[in-house]
């Protein structure tokens, strides 16, 4: 009697002790602090978006407020903007901004919408931001970073005249940091690019079909469109010259060659233009090297 | 007692094999995800479990690496999923687990159109492998990796071993696959080179060779009215008009015409080459349904 009792305890306590490991393993994962550090894991992995989530599931199953709350908010800011989602990044730094008015990251989260509307591809949205946050940042570090910034907006929109002039405008001690130092350089170098004259590379071939493409180093066009204008004009005078106006041939190619020749001088424009564009994505490629490494 | 002792224990054998509790719960979870074909979430509940238990020493570990890698490869990211799985690789305790990883990684390589890698794989597995039915199934995917890399000798070579190693009750490759592996590997190709040259000697004969009859005879006809032209200006005297229609016409027939002989060529063996990849994997998978069918 007495062993059956004790078999019955055991059982008993057997059972207990899986409940208990059930209970401790689900305690395990889901316990706030555990989210928390899941969530650390995953952004330290660059699995962003996924980190974000689980920010977010931190926030939900904590049973208080967070006293980092604003961190956590600035965090998911930080995991979309990182994922690419630019315009849910914005809405997480707008939060910090609003709901928390003496948070830590409230110059930061300035930086960050400006960043990531600069990120997306809207410049303009980025520069206006970046000026209205300018005289609300209270750091200096905030603020030269904020003035890169608006430097670097100037320099994507190819506005180079802009960019030295606010760049050069900036305090010595700001001016003299080196990203500042390097995105005036950029900034010089954009302005001093040898650029080509669409009005005079249109002109030249007006004057004398393709030395407009030459101007702007493309020999062989240009030599193939002195070629055919040449010899379409050439056919069109041999037309006329022997049967006068009424020569069809020389109408058919003078045609072509107006044509051509019209075609030719709108061609040295274009060209000149992506001539330009060419040099300065040249240039902005060795700028986005250069922020890359700065700007996080 | 006895009976209140009896149904304890068979509570707790029922309680045991209840998956919420029998396994961990966030696998669980994982599984559920993965079965429903949430994918996503899936990975999430698997990373989770491998960021708290990174310090067991079961299989567990490799198990959820495993699982990621194949919801990472339904997701159609196939770096990050060969990435898992090799993760899976490195911590599968057993050398069969091991074994059967590698397959597995093959087969996902294989699918993402990396066959030599998949070939190495297979190989070390067939080399080194302890357990015969994982070499055996190792040349099985090796010959399915070199048919898509049109390596027939090496499919051939890779399905003996597969089929000669099967039980008794089997007699070897079977006939109907061993003669389209023999066809494969007498395949008369055409070459483009050759197709190049035809069309160079008489415009349209490299098409016409490689089976574009269409095309072959559309570049004979407008290379020879073309060149008619050219011929006859040139034996008139007439060379301005000689070269325009070089520029414009016949030199661009001409030489269009070169080209697609040579593409026709390639891609009439790419046809070749799929078609009958197309057969043999057919006539496998039938193969290997019989090979089922006899054994159940």
């Amino acid at each position: 009697m007495k062993h059956i009792r004790l078999t019955s305890i055991f059982l008993c306590l057997l059972l207990i002790q899986q409940f208990l490991l059930a209970n401790s393993n689900q305690e395990k994962y889901y316990k706030p602090e555990n989210i928390l550090r899941f969530a650390e894991h995953l952004f330290q992995e660059g699995d962003y978006l996924r980190a974000a989530s689980e920010f977010l599931r931190y926030l939900y199953y904590s049973d208080s407020i967070p006293i980092e709350e604003d961190t956590i908010y600035y965090k998911i800011g930080l995991c979309y903007r990182l994922g690419k989602n630019h315009q849910k990044s914005i809405s997480y730094f707008q939060k910090v901004i609003a709901d928390y008015p003496y948070s830590n990251y409230l110059d930061d989260s300035h930086f960050q919408i400006a960043y990531s509307h600069f990120l997306s591809g809207k410049y303009k949205e980025s520069l206006s931001f970046a000026d209205k946050s300018l005289s609300l940042i209270k750091s200096d570090p905030g603020r030269l970073k904020l003035q890169q910034l608006t430097g670097l907006n100037y320099i994507y929109q190819k506005q180079w005249r802009q960019a030295v002039d606010y760049l050069s405008s900036l305090e010595n001690r700001v001016k003299h940091n080196g990203l500042s130092a390097s995105l005036l350089n950029f900034a010089k170098q954009g302005e001093q690019l040898p650029r080509k004259s669409k009005f005079l590379a249109g002109l030249m071939s007006a004057i004398i079909p393709g030395i407009g493409k030459m101007y702007c180093h493309r020999t062989g066009d240009g030599l193939m469109s002195l070629l055919t204008i040449g010899l379409t004009s050439w056919q069109a005078y041999d037309g006329f010259h022997k049967k006068g106006s009424k020569s069809v041939k020389g109408w058919i190619f003078g045609a072509m060659t107006a044509f051509f020749y019209l075609g030719n001088i709108y061609g040295s424009v274009v060209t000149a233009n992506i001539y330009n564009q060419q040099i300065e994505d040249k240039l902005l490629t060795e700028v986005r090297v250069t922020i890359n490494v700065s700007f996080k | 007692m006895l009976v209140l002792n009896k149904f304890l224990l068979a509570w707790l054998i029922f309680i045991w094999t209840l998956p919420g509790i029998k396994h961990d719960m966030t696998l669980s979870l994982g599984e559920r995800f993965f079965n429903s074909e949430n994918y996503y979430d899936a990975i999430t509940e698997y990373k989770r479990y491998i960021f708290f238990n990174s310090e067991k020493k079961d299989n567990s570990i490799s198990n959820a690496y495993y699982k990621t890698g194949l919801a990472y490869f339904h997701l159609g990211k196939s770096d990050k999923a060969i990435n898992e799985l090799r993760k899976s690789i490195q911590t599968a305790n057993t050398v069969r687990m091991r074994d059967e990883r590698k397959i597995d990684l093959a087969i996902v390589l294989i699918a993402s159109g990396n066959y030599g890698a998949a070939e190495f794989i297979l190989i070390k597995v067939e080399m080194f492998s302890q357990l015969p039915e994982l070499k055996k199934e190792a040349a099985y995917f090796r010959g399915v990796a070199s048919l898509y890399s049109y390596n027939w000798e090496r499919a051939d070579e890779a399905f003996h071993i597969y089929f000669d190693d099967l039980e008794e009750k089997s007699q070897g490759m079977p006939i109907k696959l061993e003669s389209m592996l023999n066809k494969a590997q007498n395949l008369k190709y055409k070459s483009p080179k050759l197709a190049k040259i035809l069309s160079t000697i008489i415009p349209g004969s490299g098409q016409i060779y490689a089976g574009d009859w269409r095309n072959g005879i559309n570049a004979l006809l407008l290379n020879s009215a073309t060149g008619y032209y050219f011929v006859d200006d040139i034996l008139q005297s007439q060379y301005q008009d000689a070269i325009l229609n070089y520029l414009f016409l016949f030199g661009r027939f001409y030489r269009g015409n070169r080209f697609h002989a040579g593409e026709a060529a390639k891609k009439y063996n790419e046809k070749l080459n799929q078609n009958l990849i197309s057969h043999i994997l057919k006539t496998l998978l039938g193969e290997l349904d019989n090979e089922n069918n006899k054994n159940n």
